[in-house]
This record gives C-alpha cells, structure tokens and sequence, in this order.
C-alpha cells in the first residue's frame, strides 16, 4: 500500500490567515503560499512537462492561475491540495493544446483501448534508467502520463487521482494500466 | 485464468492491492505462465523506477519572475478596466483598485506596526516610533472620492515608514558601517522610485500605473525598512548569525 502525500484535511488557520491576507492584496502573504507549495508542484510540472524549460513556465502559469482564483477556494480541501489540483489540470490542459488536436485524437483512441501484449521486445530484463524511464514518460499521451505521474511518481492514490481529474476511480486504474503497458513497450523496444 | 483476463489485477498485485482469491487466482495462472512472470517483473521495475525519481528544486528566481509577471498582470488589468468602463465612469470605475491599495496598505501597516512593538525592548529610547504606526489602520473612515482613498493609503505607509526610519536613525549605530552603506544605497534606489511616480502622478493624477508603480516602491521600502529595524535588533542582542541571515535576504 503506498503511502498519500496529499492531505486530506480541510483549510487549516495557517491557511485560512494566509488566503484572507493574499485576498486584501498582501503579496508577502502570497510569496509564502509560493515558497511553502512550489517545490511540489514544480516536480509535478517537471514530469508533466517533460523538461525544465516548459517546467518553469508552466509553475508561473499555476500560481498566476491560483492568484487569479484564490477568491474561489472554498476551504473544503486544504489549501495545498487545491493547488495541486488546479496544477494537474492546468497541466493537462497545456500538454493537450501543444500536443495539437492529432495527439488528441489519438489519446482519446489509446484510452479506449490499448492493444495489449503479453510479450515485448529487448533483452530478458528491462532496463528502467533515470534518463530512459523520464523519456518514456515524455512518449506518453497526457491522460496516461497524469494518472502514471502521479500515482507511481508522486504516491497519490486512485481515489484521489479521480476526484483531481474529475474521472472514475476505475478510469484512473485504467490509465496507469494502458501508462505501464506501454512504457513497458517503450523501454523494451529501446534495450 | 488466461493471459487477457489477468489485465488490471496484475497492477493491484503489483501496487499490493490484490487480496483473498482474486490474488490466489492471479498467483496460480503466474505460477504457469513465463510470460505473465515476465510482464510483472517488469511492471514492479517500472514502479521502483518511478519511485526513485530525483526530485528536482523549482528556479532559484521562481518568485521574482512570477512577482514580476503579478505585476504586469495588474497593471493591464487595471488599464483595461480603464478602457472598459469608460462610459461609467465616476468612483465605481476605479473603486476596486483603490480599495486593493488602502486594503494592502492597511495589510503592511498592521504587520509594520507588529514589526515596532517587537522591536520595543525596555532599553528602546521612547515609545514614538510604535505610536506612529497606525494600529487601527484596517477600520479607515468612509471616504466619498478614489483620491481620498488613495490618498488614505499613502498616508498609511507615510506613517509606517516614519516609524521605522526612526527607529533605524537611533539604531544603525550598531550596524557595520559598509552593510549601513549598502543599505542605505538600495534605499536611494527605492527613493528616486517613489519620487519618478510621484512627479508622474502629479502631472496626471488618473494615472494608474504611476499609482501601482508608486505603492509598490512604497510596499518595497517598508519591507527593506522592516528588515533593516530586524537588523538593527538581531545586533543589539549580540545575535550575529540572525544578523547574517538578514543581510544574506537583503541581498538575495
């Protein structure tokens, strides 16, 4: 069983003191919303991104976002796992849109099903490198990538996987299944 | 049990999900397929691998890039709240942004405030620097105009920044002359900003980007002020490696 990084506790006062301070235009307030969460959701970046350049981009995208909504966070889930939530769409949504309407199509074919093969190319034992296991995650359609990162990656649980992208407990199972498969497809064929 | 039926249940062996006869079932058809060995070998690999992925550290100048884009961001809004409202006019086309401002400066002067009253020790020369932050500063009066409101905002910060450089003025005494040096340079800096959007306010008084340029060199020199008042504290208590980490967050 792993182990939720996530926090299942509504806003707690830190929170509750931090939003109400950002709200009345404290930007120091903010700064400490940005020191305490960044770290987290730049590795969530990082892998959804594939790379440090869009990394960067996409972590001033989620907190210019989060700015923007603060007046919407309602406080029934913490204040980190309402970021992390609006991350992971924000994420999806800009790996979609650079993935154009072709990566699309073919995400939306992949998860109504993968073809599945018992058997792979490459040698006896598949050779799961820092470097080549990052690359195959970049190879990956973003439904796929989102459910594998942040399941295998980051340690979040189906449920919780399914209340961030707004999918059933079961497609989340689904799409690490189909994410697995074919990173197992993508590493093999590599050696 | 076929190889096609193992599907998901291969994964909840693999995450340590699978219990009671589904996993005896998924365990026996293992025990006779090579195959199916082979695919969960490499799905516990995969796994460990994902686990074991570095973390990496967000840019170090994440917060000065988004600060900076924050303010972009504010200033095209309030142009463009400008540019929309026009026909409206009167208070309500600008109410928001001052009402932002006084609130921020309302925020500030209470921490400034905070601020003095910890830097007051028994052995402090008086008690003036704390009496003149505004302590009430959040409860402003009703004011009928955005001037007034503006104008209410400054005032905070005025008041805020007299009693920190006060306290600074009776204190910097006890800081090394060249970091005093370098402090007061930033300040420079931070004063020939005030003065810029001060002279540009004053030839257009709507101008609403002098007005945000013109709070944020305000907010900027209390928080250089608050930590150089933290400075001149951390020295009177002989703490030289509180005084450090001051310095080091002046100049980052």
């Amino acid at each position: 069983m792993t182990k939720s990084p996530s926090n299942p506790v509504g806003m707690t006062g830190g929170d509750r003191e931090l939003v109400a301070r950002c709200l009345a235009g404290d930007r120091d307030a903010f700064e400490g919303i940005y020191r305490q969460h960044a770290g987290r959701l730049y590795n969530l970046a990082w892998r959804m991104a594939s790379g440090a350049n869009d990394a960067d981009d996409l972590l001033q995208e989620i907190f210019l976002q989060a700015y923007q909504k603060l007046g919407s966070y309602k406080g029934d889930a913490s204040l980190g796992t309402w970021l992390y939530r609006l991350a992971v769409n924000l994420c999806l949504d800009r790996l979609r849109s650079r993935q154009g309407r072709m990566a699309q199509l073919t995400d939306s074919i992949d998860e109504e099903g993968a073809p599945e093969l018992a058997s792979r190319e490459g040698p006896a034992e598949l050779n799961v490198t820092r470097i080549a296991l990052e690359e195959a995650i970049g190879e990956l359609p973003p439904s796929y990538r989102a459910a594998f990162v942040l399941h295998d990656v980051e340690g979040y649980q189906h449920d919780e996987i399914a209340r961030m992208l707004d999918i059933s407990e079961g497609s989340s199972k689904s799409l690490l299944h189909k994410a697995r498969r074919k990173l197992r497809g993508v590493l093999g064929a590599r050696g | 049990m076929s190889c096609e039926e193992l599907g998901i249940q291969l994964d909840d062996l693999v995450d340590g999900t699978l219990a009671g006869e589904a996993r005896e079932r998924v365990e026996a058809h293992l025990r006779t397929c090579t195959a199916c060995r082979a695919t969960l070998a490499d799905l516990r690999r995969i796994r460990e691998g994902a686990r074991s992925l570095p973390r990496v550290e967000p840019p170090a100048d994440g917060w000065a890039k988004l600060s900076a884009a924050l303010d972009a961001e504010a200033a095209r809004g309030r142009k463009a709240a400008v540019v929309a409202r026009p026909a409206r006019g009167g208070v309500f086309a600008t109410w928001r942004p001052a009402w932002g401002i006084l609130a921020a400066a309302a925020v500030l002067a209470i921490a400034v405030a905070t601020t003095l009253v910890l830097y007051r020790t028994p052995s402090a020369p008086d008690d003036r620097a704390a009496g003149t932050a505004p302590a009430n500063a959040a409860t402003a009066d009703l004011v009928s105009t955005v001037e007034m409101e503006l104008q209410l905002a400054d005032q905070h910060y005025q008041n805020a920044i007299a009693g920190l450089e006060q306290v600074w003025r009776e204190g910097q005494g006890t800081v090394d002359p060249q970091t005093a040096a370098v402090l007061q340079k930033n300040m420079g800096i931070i004063d020939q900003a005030v003065r810029e959007s001060r002279e540009a306010l004053n030839a257009q008084p709507a101008n609403e980007v002098a007005q945000t340029t013109l709070f944020e060199a305000l907010r900027r020199k209390v928080d250089l002020l608050k930590d150089m008042v933290a400075l001149v504290n951390e020295m009177r208590k002989g703490n030289q490696a509180g005084a450090a980490q001051i310095v080091g967050g002046i100049e980052r």
